[in-house]
C-alpha cells in the first residue's frame, strides 16, 4: 500500500454546479475511497409545508429544484390528490405528460452541456445549451415561466394549452431532432469524448441493483427500471419502452441519456395526437387527511414523496427522497479505482443535484 | 467511430451568425403567457385582503383602515396565485420583467379620500 493522500473536491469547484464536498482518498493518481459531505444549501422547505397551506405549498414544492421543478409540484399535487381522492381531469392528465417530458428534454440537454464542460469540450456545452434554449422557451409560451413552470395545481393545471400552440410545439420539437441528432452525434462516435467516457466509472448490473441506483444510471447498466411505467399521469395511455444498456460506464449513461431526449418528444407527440378535450382543473373542496406515498420518475431518476395530512389546512409531513441521494452510493462505488482526472466525468455522469438533496 | 467529428462542428460554428443576442440593445421576445411582473390596479380594489393570505411569500402587506396596498417586489414570486385568486380583477401579470435594482423597494398604493381613480398611486 503506498502513501495515501487527502484532496479535498468541492464545495467550489468548477466543474460542480452546486456544491457538493468530497474527500478523496489517493493512492498515487488512484482513488481508493472518497467521503462525501452535504449541507451548504439546506433551506428547510420540507418544514415549510407545516406553515403553508396545502395549496400554497406547490408554488415551494415547485422550488426544491430549478431543473425538476415541474416534476417536484406535480409529485406533491399527486400526493395530496390520492389522500384526498380527487379525479384529475383527462385533458389535465394529458398536459402534466407534456410538461413533465419538456422538463425531461431541457434537463438532459443541460446535463450534456455539464458533462462536456466537465471533459473539456467548451464549445460542445455551448451548442448544448443553445438547444435547451428552444426548449425552455416551448416552456414559457406554454406555462409562463421559463424554469418554474408554475402550471401544477391540486386538482388539475392552472392554464390550458391550445391546440395550435401544441401543434406548433410538436413541430418545434421534430426540427430540434435534427439539431440533436448532431449533438448526440458527437457525444456518441466522437473519438475523444469516447476516449474521456468508455471504461470509466463502471457500476455493474449487481452493484447498481445492491446500491440502489436509480434512473439513467441503473438504467445504464442493465437494469429496466422506469417509474413511468407505473402509469401516474397519461403514462398508461403511452407506449413506451424504458432505454437500456449494459456496460454500465459513463458512455453508457450518456447514451440512455441520449436515447431519452429521443423518447421524450415521441411521448409528447403521443400525448398531442391522444389529447381529449374538456376542463383542465376541478374544484377542491376541504382538506386533505391521511397519508401517502408517491413515487415518479425525475429526469434524474425515481423521486419518493410523502405526504401526511391531519384533515387541517396544513399537512403535517412532506418528506422527499430524491434521486441523486440515492445515487450517492453508487457515485462512491464509481469513483473507486478511477484516476483522479476521471473524477469530474465520473460524478457529472450521476448528474447530480444537490439542491434536491438538501430541499 | 468517426474522426473529427467535434472539429467539423466547431469549423461550422466558425461561420454561423452568433445564437446570442446583444442584449439590452436587443430585448428579449416575452410571450404572451409570460409571467413577468405583477401589476395593481388599484382603482377596483376592495382591499379584501385575500391576495395577502394567499401569497406564498408574503409579498403583499394590505391595511384595511388606511387603504393600503403594498407590495415587496424583492419577495413576489411571480407565481400569479393572487393573480387566479382576486376575484376584482385587479392584479395582473404583465408579461415582461421589472427593471434591475439596487435596493429593495416596497411600493405603496394608497386610495385618498374621498374615492378616486388609481393615479393617486404613491411609490
Amino acid at each position: 500500500m503506498g502513501k495515501q493522500t487527502i484532496i479535498p473536491f468541492g464545495p467550489q469547484h468548477p466543474v460542480l454546479p452546486e456544491p457538493l464536498h468530497l474527500d478523496l482518498v489517493l493512492e498515487d493518481e488512484r482513488i481508493v475511497d472518497a467521503i462525501p459531505s452535504i449541507g451548504y444549501v439546506h433551506r428547510g422547505l420540507e418544514l415549510l409545508v407545516s406553515k403553508k397551506e396545502y395549496a400554497e405549498y406547490v408554488y415551494v414544492a415547485e422550488r426544491i429544484c430549478g431543473i425538476c421543478s415541474f416534476m417536484h409540484g406535480l409529485g406533491y399535487c399527486q400526493a395530496v390528490e390520492e389522500i384526498m381522492e380527487i379525479q384529475v381531469p383527462e385533458r389535465a392528465l394529458f398536459l402534466r405528460t407534456i410538461w413533465a417530458e419538456l422538463s425531461r428534454i431541457h434537463s438532459h440537454l443541460m446535463w450534456f452541456g455539464l458533462a462536456a464542460d466537465a471533459f473539456g469540450l467548451e464549445n460542445l456545452f455551448m451548442l448544448s445549451w443553445r438547444l435547451r434554449e428552444s426548449v425552455l422557451d416551448i416552456i414559457e409560451e406554454t406555462s409562463g415561466g421559463r424554469v418554474i413552470f408554475g402550471a401544477c395545481k391540486i386538482g388539475g393545471v392552472r392554464r390550458d394549452i391550445s391546440p395550435e400552440t401544441l401543434r406548433d410545439m410538436c413541430q418545434k420539437l421534430e426540427k430540434l431532432k435534427g439539431h440533436m441528432d448532431r449533438l448526440t452525434g458527437v457525444f456518441l462516435n466522437d473519438r475523444s469524448v469516447g476516449y474521456r467516457l468508455k471504461g470509466i466509472g463502471v457500476l455493474t448490473r449487481e452493484d447498481a441493483q445492491r446500491l440502489g441506483a436509480v434512473g439513467p444510471l441503473l438504467r445504464a447498466s442493465g437494469v429496466d427500471m422506469d417509474m413511468r411505467r407505473l402509469g401516474y399521469a397519461a403514462y398508461e395511455r403511452l407506449s413506451f419502452e424504458p432505454v437500456t444498456e449494459n456496460d454500465g460506464d459513463c458512455y453508457a449513461r450518456c447514451a440512455v441519456r441520449a436515447r431519452e431526449l429521443y423518447q421524450s418528444i415521441d411521448l409528447i407527440a403521443q400525448a398531442v395526437s391522444m389529447m381529449p378535450d374538456g376542463e383542465v382543473d376541478t374544484k377542491v373542496l376541504g382538506a386533505p387527511k391521511g397519508e401517502c406515498f408517491m413515487r415518479l420518475e425525475q429526469p434524474r431518476g425515481e423521486v419518493l414523496y410523502y405526504v401526511r395530512a391531519d384533515g387541517t389546512r396544513y399537512i403535517e409531513r412532506f418528506r422527499v427522497r430524491t434521486p441523486t441521494f440515492t445515487n450517492i452510493p453508487s457515485m462512491i462505488h464509481c469513483l473507486k479505482g478511477c484516476d483522479f482526472s476521471d473524477v469530474p466525468n465520473v460524478i457529472l455522469t450521476i448528474d447530480p443535484c444537490i439542491s434536491c438533496i438538501e430541499r | 467511430m468517426k474522426k473529427f467529428a467535434m472539429e467539423r462542428m466547431s469549423l461550422n460554428n466558425l461561420f454561423r451568425k452568433p445564437s446570442t443576442r446583444l442584449y439590452p440593445d436587443a430585448p428579449k421576445k416575452y410571450f404572451p403567457n409570460t409571467r413577468g411582473r405583477l401589476v395593481f390596479n388599484l382603482s377596483d380594489c376592495t382591499f379584501c385582503t385575500l391576495c395577502q393570505k394567499k401569497c406564498p411569500t408574503h409579498a403583499i402587506t394590505v391595511r384595511r383602515e388606511q387603504q393600503e396596498w403594498e407590495l415587496e417586489r424583492m419577495r413576489c414570486i411571480a407565481c400569479g396565485n393572487c393573480c387566479d385568486l382576486c376575484r376584482k380583477g385587479c392584479l395582473t401579470m404583465k408579461n415582461e420583467l421589472t427593471k434591475a435594482v439596487i435596493l429593495p423597494e416596497r411600493e405603496y398604493y394608497r386610495r385618498e379620500k374621498p374615492q378616486s381613480s388609481g393615479e393617486d398611486a404613491v411609490k
